[in-house]
């Protein structure tokens, strides 16, 4: 499987970041980075998500979402303050990781391939001293790295818990901790179900692991 | 298993840590700032001997 590359790039601009100086630990990656101009008064409203341990100390950034131990926050940048994130997004790459490190931002991007990241480093360089750390190309080059996207959303909700059940119970362990009528008894369910459900489920996501 | 590279440019200096994808597109197309042709002694293992 080829693919793209994941470049990691360090740019002396670390101030200039607001969402990589958010947080009071400042080598916490943030991810999960969107962004969206808003219509009225030309602002950018800009979400992030951290570690839910990680103090953010930016009275702009409120939290709009808690899952698991991240949060996700959210606030409004003036647009014509510079930001190095904008600027590789001008390239319609969207920056998917930021961080500090030894006083340096680094940003985390994908590119399709070579040319267009020399592009991106040939603009930032223009404005900022830039190194670039670290290339990354998926596949194709004997690594182990073989990824797909599973979309655990196409599962309907019964077919989740039905899942986890059978995974918790050790159903799809060898050998198994529990069997077919132990799983479905658990969900209150006929064995017959059980595996109905079950069915469905591996149907959705052995079609994104196995090609057609 | 997965090999890294440390890239230098002989033209332009720029140095990278790449993967082995990233080396054998690096060696096909050039240098991505200079367009410097590039050969394998441009790329060391990472954790083999320093290239002199």
């Amino acid at each position: 499987m080829s693919g793209g590359i994941r470049a990691e790039l360090k740019l002396e601009a670390a101030e200039a970041c607001p969402v990589a100086m958010a947080t009071t630990d400042r080598r916490t990656a943030i991810t999960d980075i969107s962004r969206n101009v808003s219509s009225g008064n030309g602002s950018v409203v800009e979400e992030f998500t951290t570690d839910a341990t990680t103090d953010v100390e930016d009275d702009r950034m409120y939290p709009v979402f808690t899952y698991d131990s991240q949060i996700t926050y959210r606030f409004d940048r003036d647009r014509s303050l510079e930001c190095p994130c904008h600027r590789v997004e001008q390239h319609d790459i969207p920056v998917s990781e930021t961080r500090i490190d030894n006083g340096s931002l680094v940003l985390t991007f994908h590119v399709t391939d070579l040319d267009e990241l020399g592009t991106v480093v040939e603009d930032l360089r223009e404005h900022y001293p830039v190194s670039i750390e670290r290339l990354v190309q998926s596949g194709g080059d004997g690594d182990s790295d073989d990824l797909v996207f599973v979309d655990r959303g196409s599962l309907t909700d019964r077919q989740m818990e039905v899942l986890q059940t059978a995974h918790d119970m050790g159903y799809f362990e060898y050998a198994k901790r529990s069997n077919a009528g132990e799983v479905a008894a658990k969900l209150d369910i006929s064995t017959s179900t059980f595996s109905e459900h079950l069915a469905a489920a591996q149907r959705k996501l052995f079609a994104d692991l196995v090609e057609d | 298993m997965k090999e890294e590279f440390e890239f230098v440019c002989p033209e332009c200096g720029e140095r990278i840590s790449v993967n082995g994808g990233v080396r054998e597109a690096l060696l096909e197309n050039g240098c991505l700032l200079c367009d410097a042709e590039l050969s394998e002694r441009d790329f060391r293992p990472v954790s083999g001997p320093l290239r002199s």
